[in-house]
């Protein structure tokens, strides 16, 4: 080998040992589009902005940034754990990633949290993440759904809404014939009064089949209880607003949250659906929105007297296993810089709530907040088991069609009895094997 | 003498090789071995067996219903797709050759349109309550109450049917007019002076001698609808109940959404194992009546 091709090769091996050794410590970091941050409105703002903090302050380090849109995004995400190349951090519910932590895939956070943080979470924002005894998250914000009511329209039909935001099936039916009508006079219906979607895992209409005290499982959540006189009668009640008080818009259970949207925000079609706190936000804004009053309100109680009952939902960032300790060790800091006090402030523009309580003042100043804030406080969770999403969607796709009125109530909840039972008796098996 | 083996042509064909290895064949044979494998995300694999064929595809009647859907779904859809490609190539190819590239063009385009975008088109378009085939059908008081296209278990199914075969069939137009061009003259010619009519020349001359093209597009076809995905995905999600879910979207579902790879992979195996069963039949029965060609 002549002298020259030696010193290439030298300076080669040397210039690979220099850049492995000046190699930067890669985190990987998914995100979704939250708010519009910055003058260029862009809505990954506020995460790139965290980053560069973060990076300045740790020069070592290189966050590569995954930038996944809300629609196909969540699917994107499941894909690349599925495929062995999770995110280091991202943001998740306690349910989806159940079946990652009993793969043993997630970092439980526990021992990161200081006496001050478990001081200063709100509990049930902790609760929203404990499973099997741990926390599997750094709880970031807290979302619930609520019903929606178009003001404008209540006002031009009369209709009184109840000051404290409660009411009974019964005057919640009166409300919504009155928002049914023909508005153009030509003898056919233009406006329902309520509006609703049937979509997987998206609770939109449990409140309903709860309404009545029916639970889907049992507490041990080893047996299916839906199919309790409870249940059917909660779920009896929301098809009715259909079938019988003939207020729902037609066909909208076989329909996706976007043409509920539509026929509610922007057409006014709908003069009541039900949504997550985010569309406070979303109908302040004239391109999202057709500018109308609204008021945000619980979901109806069975009888006066009962507590009402909604669905929440809670976001942390959770940190994937890491075979690295100092790199573990970033993420737990980056993942407490995210959720801090003074990013948690910023969730005002987000209509979502913080679950630290040092932050919990950020809507004192907007009685709609205030009144979504007060609902949320009447929340639950889904029941996190591993297999929620098969059940899930057994039990969607029933309730779908008695919604629709082809199926019975009854028959809804007792037809996928024996099939999700024998998820619940596999799962536990399983479970038991392991 | 050695004889010298000359790498040049292997050397060209190795980069589409490499690519066959990699993104066809190895997938191929991991799906293969999923199917009896229970995968965890942690990557650990168990061989079980044929368990994975008892639960997800024997035991599990939801994959039973997306079977039968998307039979049905498959024998509407084919024939009349492939029928309609032969009626408008046949009429298209009595035209001028000027006007014969504007139809294939007209035919075609819709073609490169994402199948997405036309999805989200249609589902407007059968909105029950704004939809223009409602609108449309109220307005000509052919009916009286709106049409559920997409939210009722009875109209779902039809709704995707129609959709598919209203939506142009490009390729068999372009496929008919190629093996149309290929037809000798003088068999027409011939036909015509024993006193053939036209729909006699075409039924007796040019349909036999494009079995091969039929036979062709009625492959690809099959093969084509029994994968629907796309519709169903943005449409209707399988729903409502279970009145659209088809076979491609629950393995999907199935491996994406449950983690369930294995079952995912056990239902695409019987998925192959059926559309290459129904494409031997094919093959068989469309190629001996062809054979006298």
């Amino acid at each position: 080998m002549n002298k020259s091709i030696k010193t290439f090769c030298i300076l080669i091996i040397l210039l690979f040992f220099t850049l492995s050794f000046a190699q930067k410590i890669e985190i990987n970091l998914t995100e979704f589009p939250r708010w519009s941050y910055g003058p260029h409105g862009d809505k990954f703002g506020w995460i790139k902005e965290q980053i560069k903090i973060f990076e300045k302050k740790h020069p070592e380090v290189k966050i590569k940034l995954t930038e996944l849109p809300w629609e196909g995004g969540i699917e994107k995400r499941q894909i690349s754990v599925a495929s062995g190349n999770p995110p280091d951090i991202t943001a998740y519910g306690l349910n989806e990633i159940i079946k990652p932590i009993l793969e043993g895939l997630i970092e439980p956070v526990d021992e990161y949290l200081t006496e001050f943080d478990k001081k200063d979470y709100y509990e049930n924002a902790l609760n929203a993440f404990k499973y099997q005894g741990k926390i599997w998250a750094f709880p970031w914000l807290t979302t619930g759904i609520m019903l929606f009511i178009n003001e404008d329209l209540c006002k031009q039909r009369g209709v009184v809404l109840p000051k404290d935001g409660i009411w009974t099936y019964d005057e919640f039916v009166d409300a919504m014939k009155k928002l049914t009508f023909d508005k153009d006079g030509d003898g056919r219906i233009d406006v329902y009064g309520f509006g609703y979607y049937v979509t997987p895992l998206d609770q939109a209409v449990w409140p309903f089949i709860y309404m009545d005290g029916g639970r889907p499982l049992s507490e041990d959540m080893k047996t299916y209880t839906f199919d309790s006189p409870q249940a059917i009668s909660g779920l009896q009640k929301l098809v009715d607003l259909g079938l019988k008080h003939n207020v729902v818009l037609p066909g909208c259970a076989a329909m996706g949250p976007g043409d509920i949207w539509q026929a509610f925000a922007k057409e006014q079609r709908v003069a009541c659906a039900p949504w997550g706190s985010w569309a406070i936000s979303a109908l302040r804004d004239p391109k999202k929105s057709a500018g109308f009053k609204f008021r945000v309100l619980h979901y109806p109680v069975s009888k006066k007297g009962d507590k009402p009952i909604t669905f929440i939902g809670a976001n942390g960032f959770v940190i994937f296993k890491q075979k690295d300790t100092k790199k573990l060790k970033l993420c737990v800091e980056l993942a407490k810089q995210l959720t801090n006090t003074e990013n948690q402030k910023l969730l005002i523009h987000y209509a979502s709530f913080p679950t630290r309580k040092s932050a919990s003042k950020i809507y004192e100043t907007d009685p709609i907040m205030l009144a979504a804030q007060k609902i949320i406080a009447y929340g639950v969770i889904v029941p996190p088991h591993p297999e929620w999403t098969k059940i899930d969607d057994k039990l969607s796709r029933q309730i779908q069609l008695a919604c629709l009125g082809e199926i019975s109530a009854k028959d809804a909840l007792t037809l996928p009895k024996i099939e999700i039972q024998r998820i619940l008796d596999r799962s536990f098996m399983k479970k038991n094997k392991k | 003498m050695k004889r010298r083996i000359d790498i040049t042509p292997y050397l060209f064909i190795l980069p589409a090789f490499l690519f066959f290895v990699v993104f066809i064949l190895y997938p191929v044979i991991r799906a293969l071995l999923l199917a009896f494998q229970d995968y965890q995300l942690t990557g650990e694999v168990r061989f079980v067996g044929f368990k994975n064929f008892v639960d997800g595809v024997i035991k599990d009647p939801v994959f039973w219903i997306a079977m039968k859907n998307t039979v049905l779904y498959s024998i509407v859809r084919v024939p009349i797709n492939v029928f309609v490609g032969l009626i408008i190539a046949t009429l298209i190819y009595q035209c001028s050759h000027r006007w014969q590239s504007v139809f294939r063009a007209a035919y075609y385009l819709p073609g490169v349109i994402s199948l997405v975008v036309i999805s989200m088109v249609w589902k407007w378009l059968f909105n029950p309550n704004y939809g223009l085939l409602n609108q449309l059908l109220l307005k000509m008081q052919l009916i009286t109450q709106p049409i559920p296209w997409l939210t009722s278990s009875k109209f779902a199914l039809p709704s995707l049917m129609l959709m598919a075969i209203l939506s142009s069939p490009g390729s068999a137009i372009i496929l008919y007019l190629a093996a149309m061009s290929n037809i000798p003259k003088s068999l027409y010619e011939a036909a015509s002076l024993e006193g053939a009519d036209e729909f006699t020349q075409w039924w007796k001359i040019t349909v036999p001698l494009l079995n091969n093209t039929t036979l062709y597009l009625l492959v690809m076809n099959t093969i084509a609808s029994f994968q629907v995905f796309t519709q169903v995905y943005v449409m209707t999600k399988g729903g409502p109940g279970y009145a659209t879910t088809m076979v491609a979207p629950l393995i999907y579902f199935r491996a994406f959404k449950d983690y369930e790879f294995g079952i995912a992979s056990a239902q695409a195996l019987v998925l192959f194992l059926i559309i290459l069963s129904i494409s031997l039949i094919q093959f068989k029965y469309i190629r001996r009546r062809g054979e006298y060609i």
